[in-house]
């Protein structure tokens, strides 16, 4: 579920990408990514749809979710879930918060709980431009692809490796996929469509 | 009668035999450890205790070796000083004097934890889960859950959505303390205070840390971690907790007031004695005597008691300041009337010895181990030093020279005789102040007054304990019972309260065995409630359907729950996991030939001190807990100890006076007026200055009536001549030396000793002079023979 959330906010980093320009020696250099990748801009706003597919390997069965999604430079990340269970989430760098039907049922500080600190570090650090920050969390290796871009992030970190797998981000334009394997089997499908960027 | 030579020299041989002997035994028993530093042996013996004393230890022995560092800054800083707190933890660790060190997470805390709660899930809740599960909130659990599974931001979900589907493990594991209240991130344990962020670095000392050279290389390691906090651009402070500091502190305090305190005494003493006698004979007789005396009363000792406490060595060792009064008086005598034999002075220093024995000895019949280790060392020391002077001093008194003069102390002696008025002017002024200070006399036996530790590193500690919520080792609940089954219950029924009492905002957190492994009694209900109330409730379907899966899904949920064999998760299960060790201080285990087992619950710090009434209750209210408050318990024992030495002072006071009375009749008022009211006035002159009263003033009073008595005892016997009061002038002048420069210590009870044993012996002196010194006013100040 944290690595889910990881995803997201890489995901999203990706559409709007400010790279540094620093080779991090392992995988794929930052270089080849920032040509990977193409000049899209700096993007203060963005937002669209998500469709989300989880295959929970347990059940053998498929969770669908869907919603919409903005981010704001300055307000952060709004993950609001439609279906089933409608949902609101809104993470800054300090805080996450969780609202069902209006009410505040979980407020966080990035603190209190092992991985939220580094996740939220992560994504801000992300859209900020900071590519140090993303090569100390993953390794990242670019894979072929017919046309646009598609890469595979590996946890470097022991806590987070305990979790996760791999993340793959695939995209043209922007980020169309991503797709995320945890260690338990789960994989979970993110399909972002109708994006509007500031 | 005198005794021939011959026979003078083969009672001497005797003595040295004995000495020998002793000396022997001394070595055989010094070989192991004989001395007791824990003030817990200082104890009356009590049924309880040899338990309370077991779990203190324990918790000692786990306190004692740890040391906990924090590296401190800005709470923007927060992934630059997990760095550095790394690096340090390094740089420890090639020190080469730690054991352990700890500054990146357990990467697996949680999944370890997980994996070895996962087979019980079914029977673990937590308070909140079995609330909300008991008052029909069964729907907001539902709701949680449901948010979980489609949430990107929720907690971990670590056992199989089928086995668990209201993810109760993953309540459990959130609720668990990973580290001593501290919190735990990827990078390891941290605690954030407003806009602080400190790093957590716990290490464990691989030797003793009360040895020194430990402690050199632990305080080396951490002054090249403190450098590195004070180069960083970062990291603004590195606040350091463990014994190790103040035991360090302690020894490099006790060291340095050694060599200037002790080692300033020991030259005064040494250069008055020369002055006086003028010869190295003369210097080395009293040092033989205290030896021997010393000798003598450790060897006793310890043929008495197994082991003697430090408290006992160091205030029995202040005996030498009476037993080398017989050496004085000898010398004095010697150096006048010539001649070697000890029948002349024998009356004096032997009635010196009885009435110090009686002062001093009474003590052995009080409850209180130590008092009774400070009576035998000093009476055993008196009578050593004592039989020293008269068996041996004729032996060797052959060689010491004549002299047949004043010394520059005996005519001094004249010169202040002739000065009385002023004297009783003055005397009369300090007794006018000392009763009006007198009524306002208080006592303070708080463990508080007696911390030597330096400021700076007290303020550290509390810092540290504020952060962490961290248990001190000072106080806990301690839960006895027949089996660990009944141990664990009396715990959760402890709990209760300590729960009321945290949410209360009363008390900041404890730790206890059962919140990591709950009684079987417990597991068994909570499957129970797990039965009725999430599967009957039909909880899994409503979450199944609400997120849109198929309700099938929560038949097989079910058919997982019944078809699972109940197994009972035991303590002894968690010692290989990562809170085992922290548990296992928390754990005792039956002593051979026993049933009983025992646990301790640690607590985290107290609103104020009402808690600790409300604890003792809690406590008293269920079988087999008890409230452990050691550093109440060791005030009221100082309290004890004070009240037994003031009352058993009176009685040596009332002993000394019937012997006295028999010898000299109504005259005894004479030689027991001056340590009587020099011990009045001290006390009062002590509460005039605000300075309350403890254990060890009144342990220094004991002294003044030793030193007091010696000196009216041998004045009155040698019928106020000069050559007695030269001699106990000069003991009164090297007992001020040796103990009353303890004032300017540092270590408070060095401090509480020398601030009576100053003015005491003092006072002593003076009233016993302006009594008893009109023979030396009209005496004339030979020059020469």
């Amino acid at each position: 579920m944290r690595a889910f959330f990881l995803i997201v906010a890489l995901g999203i980093a990706g559409v709007a990408p400010a790279w540094g320009a620093e080779s991090t020696g392992q995988g794929t250099s930052a270089d080849s990514l920032e040509a990977l990748l193409g000049d899209q801009g700096q993007v203060d706003h963005l937002e669209g749809r998500f469709e989300q597919s989880k295959y929970i390997a347990d059940l053998e069965t498929t969770l669908d979710s869907s919603g919409r999604f903005r981010f704001d430079a300055k307000q952060g990340l709004q993950w609001q879930i439609l279906e089933p269970v409608p949902t609101q989430l809104r993470i800054t760098p300090t805080e996450i918060i969780e609202e069902q039907d209006g009410e505040e049922v979980m407020r966080m500080d990035v603190d209190e709980q092992p991985m939220t600190r580094a996740i939220s570090e992560v994504f801000f650090a992300i859209f900020g431009g900071d590519w140090d920050k993303l090569t100390e969390r993953f390794r990242v290796e670019s894979l072929t692809a017919d046309s646009g871009w598609h890469f595979r992030l590996d946890p470097r970190g022991e806590l987070l490796k305990s979790y996760l797998d791999t993340i793959e981000l695939q995209g043209t334009d922007y980020l169309e996929t991503l797709i995320l394997s945890e260690s338990n089997g789960d994989r979970t499908r993110i399909q972002l469509s109708n994006v509007v960027t500031r | 009668m005198p005794l021939s030579l011959p026979s003078r020299r083969s009672l001497a041989l005797v003595w040295a035999l004995a000495l020998a002997l002793l000396t022997a035994a001394l070595m055989l028993r010094l070989s192991g450890s004989v001395f007791d530093s824990s003030i817990l042996a200082l104890l009356p013996e009590d049924q309880q205790a040899p338990l309370v004393a077991r779990a203190s230890d324990r918790m000692d022995e786990f306190v004692a070796n740890r040391v906990l560092l924090l590296v401190g800054g800005s709470r923007a800083d927060r992934p630059e000083l997990s760095g550095l707190a790394e690096d340090i933890a390094r740089q420890l660790s090639e020190t080469g004097v730690f054991s352990r060190i700890q500054a990146r997470a357990e990467a697996d805390w949680w999944l370890s934890m997980g994996r070895l709660y996962q087979p019980y899930h079914y029977q673990l809740l937590t308070d909140d889960v079995r609330q909300r599960l008991a008052g029909g909130q069964g729907n907001a659990l539902v709701a949680e859950a449901a948010r979980g599974l489609v949430s990107p931001a929720s907690g971990p979900h670590p056992a199989p959505l089928l086995d668990d589907p209201l993810n109760l493990l993953g309540h459990w594991l959130r609720s668990l303390d990973p580290g001593g209240g501290f919190q735990l991130d990827q990078q390891g344990l941290f605690v954030t205070d407003s806009d602080r962020h400190y790093r957590v670095i716990t290490a464990v000392i691989k030797q003793d840390p009360f040895d020194q050279a430990t402690q050199k290389r632990v305080l080396a390691a951490v002054a090249e971690a403190d450098a590195r906090v004070s180069d960083s651009a970062v990291a603004s402070e590195l606040l350091r907790s463990g014994l190790v500091f103040h035991a360090a502190a302690g020894a490099s305090q006790a060291r340095a007031e050694l060599s200037t305190i002790g080692v300033g005494s020991l030259i005064a003493i040494l250069l008055l004695l020369w002055w006086q006698f003028r010869s190295v004979s003369y210097l080395l007789l009293p040092v033989l005597s205290i030896g021997c005396g010393l000798l003598v009363a450790l060897s006793v000792s310890l043929v008495v008691f197994e082991r003697v406490h430090l408290v006992t060595l160091a205030f029995g060792a202040s005996l030498v300041g009476v037993s080398v009064d017989y050496a004085f008086h000898y010398l004095c005598h010697v150096r006048y009337q010539g001649g070697a034999g000890v029948r002349r002075i024998l009356p004096g220093i032997t009635l010196g010895l009885l009435s110090s024995c009686l002062a001093y000895g009474a003590q052995a019949l009080t409850p209180f181990p130590g008092l009774q280790q400070i009576a035998l060392f000093s009476a055993a020391g008196l009578i050593g030093a004592w039989l020293t002077v008269v068996l041996w001093f004729p032996v060797f008194g052959r060689w010491l020279p004549a002299r047949r003069t004043e010394g520059w102390l005996g005519r001094g002696l004249v010169s202040v005789a002739r000065l009385k008025k002023p004297l009783v002017v003055v005397l009369a002024g300090l007794l006018a102040l000392a009763l009006y200070g007198l009524p306002g006399v208080v006592f303070d036996d708080s463990l508080g007054a007696l911390q030597s530790s330096p400021e700076s590193l007290l303020r550290q500690e509390q810092r540290i304990q504020s952060l962490s919520e961290n248990p001190g080792s000072a106080r806990f609940l301690l839960i006895r019972g027949n089996s660990a089954q009944q141990v664990l219950e009396r715990e959760e029924r402890a709990r209760l309260g300590l729960d009321q009492l945290v949410r209360q905002g009363r008390l900041d957190a404890y730790r206890a065995v059962s919140g990591f492994a709950p009684s079987i009694d417990r597991q068994q209900k909570d499957r129970q409630r797990v039965a009725e109330q999430v599967y009957q409730a039909g909880l899994p379907e409503r979450l199944f359907q609400s997120v849109g899966m198929s309700g099938e899904l929560a038949g097989r949920s079910e058919a997982r729950f019944r078809a699972a064999e109940p197994r009972w998760l035991r303590p002894s299960e968690l010692a290989d996991a990562p809170v085992g060790e922290l548990l296992s201080a928390q754990w005792l285990e039956p002593l051979p030939g026993s049933e009983e087992v025992a646990s301790l619950i640690t607590l985290g710090g107290a609103a104020d001190r009402q808690v600790y009434l409300q604890l003792a209750e809690l406590a008293d209210g269920i079988d087999g807990v008890r409230f452990v408050d050691r550093v109440e318990r060791t005030s009221d024992l100082l309290a004890g100890y004070r009240a037994t030495v003031s009352q058993w002072t009176a009685l040596a006071y009332a002993l000394v006076l019937l012997v006295l009375f028999f010898r000299y009749g109504r005259g005894c008022w004479r030689v027991i007026l001056p340590p009587a009211l020099a011990t009045l006035m001290t006390l009062g002159l002590l509460s005039v200055m605000g300075l309350p009263l403890n254990l060890f003033n009144l342990l220094a009073a004991l002294l003044i009536l030793g030193i007091g008595l010696d000196i009216g005892i041998f004045v009155r016997e040698s019928g106020g001549q000069l050559h007695a009061w030269e001699a106990v002038t000069l003991s009164a002048l090297t007992s001020l030396l040796a103990f009353g420069l303890l004032a300017l210590s540092e270590t408070p009870v060095l401090h509480h000793f020398g601030m009576t044993v100053l003015p005491g012996i003092g006072l002593a002196w003076l009233i016993a002079f302006v009594l008893g010194s009109g023979a030396l006013a009209g005496s004339r100040v030979s020059k020469g023979s």
